[in-house]
């Protein structure tokens, strides 16, 4: 007798039962200019829960740094073109002591480097966080003021990204914002690499956490 | 009694200096001020996101140390070689 209802037995050619695609495969070294890795190494915040791990760990696209960066060498021209100005035209407002000028000029160079450090500290600081629990947008402003963001997974309404400009999609970098179910607030992860990679993944994560 | 020209020029002249000098001073002591503030920003951060040495945040937070210590050299050095 044949046997129809025998189950089938296991075939090798037959894929796996596939594995939900998870991020959690390999933790990766977060570097001084990364702005966007996957299962960070070594990175926890406050109020990390014991079973929250990181997917995500996001900065600004290094692109958005090049304004300041150029504004930086153009100051540290100034002097230059000051005293060019003023040997060429024989023009001159008053004479200093040459050790005056000196520490003028060394004062000027100091308030210019720090000018870069804290444009690079701004952007070093604002980091976005995404773990298997919620969303995490750490903001450095005005370098004075520390803002901590975070929204649960399953009060997220939706995501949704901007790539606004030629650059925005030349460089492929955007706004990923977060719009919060209850309150209605919307937190933004701003011109952040890959957004429509990010969205995907927080969109993911989003329906696997929704009942 | 007449008053020489150029003694008045040279007293206007240290005076302005005097007035520079002070100037700067009050400056880069203030600018030393920011710069603690931005040291110890830095540390405290550290307690809201913890970022691996690999990161680079041990760099950031020594530069952040080694400019507070350039302005504060800065600063002796207005005060003793001007």
């Amino acid at each position: 007798m044949p046997d129809i209802f025998a189950e089938n037995p296991p075939t090798t050619n037959e894929p796996q039962t596939a594995a939900p695609v998870t991020l959690q495969n390999v933790l990766n070294p977060v570097h001084l200019f990364t702005t966007y890795c996957k299962n960070p190494r070594g990175i926890t915040f406050a109020e990390q829960e014991d079973d929250e791990t990181i997917l995500l760990f996001l900065r600004r696209d290094f692109i958005t740094n090049v304004p300041w960066i150029a504004a930086t060498i153009a100051l540290g021209f100034v002097p230059y073109l000051i005293r060019f100005i003023f040997v060429s035209t024989s023009f001159s407002l008053f004479t200093l002591p040459h050790n005056i000028s000196l520490i003028l000029v060394t004062f000027y160079y100091i308030i210019v480097v720090g000018f870069a450090f804290s444009n690079l500290l701004s952007w070093f600081y604002n980091i976005g966080l995404v773990t298997n629990k919620r969303g995490v947008d750490i903001d450095f402003v005005d370098l004075a003021t520390v803002n901590v963001a975070t929204a649960s997974l399953p009060d997220i309404k939706d995501v949704e990204y901007t790539q606004a400009g030629f650059f925005q999609s030349l460089f492929d970098y955007g706004d990923i914002r977060v719009r919060i179910e209850a309150s209605g607030e919307v937190f933004t992860f701003e011109k952040v690499p890959r957004p429509t990679e990010i969205a995907g993944i927080m969109s993911k994560l989003i329906g696997r956490q929704k009942p | 009694m007449t008053l020489d020209p150029s003694i008045l020029l040279t007293l206007f002249k240290s005076g302005t200096i005097a007035y520079v000098k002070l100037a700067l001073l009050i400056l880069i002591i203030l600018y030393a001020l920011f710069t603690i503030m931005l040291a110890t920003k830095i540390r405290s951060l550290d307690k809201t996101v913890f970022l691996p040495s690999e990161s680079g945040e041990n760099i950031i937070r020594a530069f952040s140390i080694l400019y507070f210590l350039v302005v504060l050299s800065l600063f002796i050095a207005t005060l003793v070689i001007v």
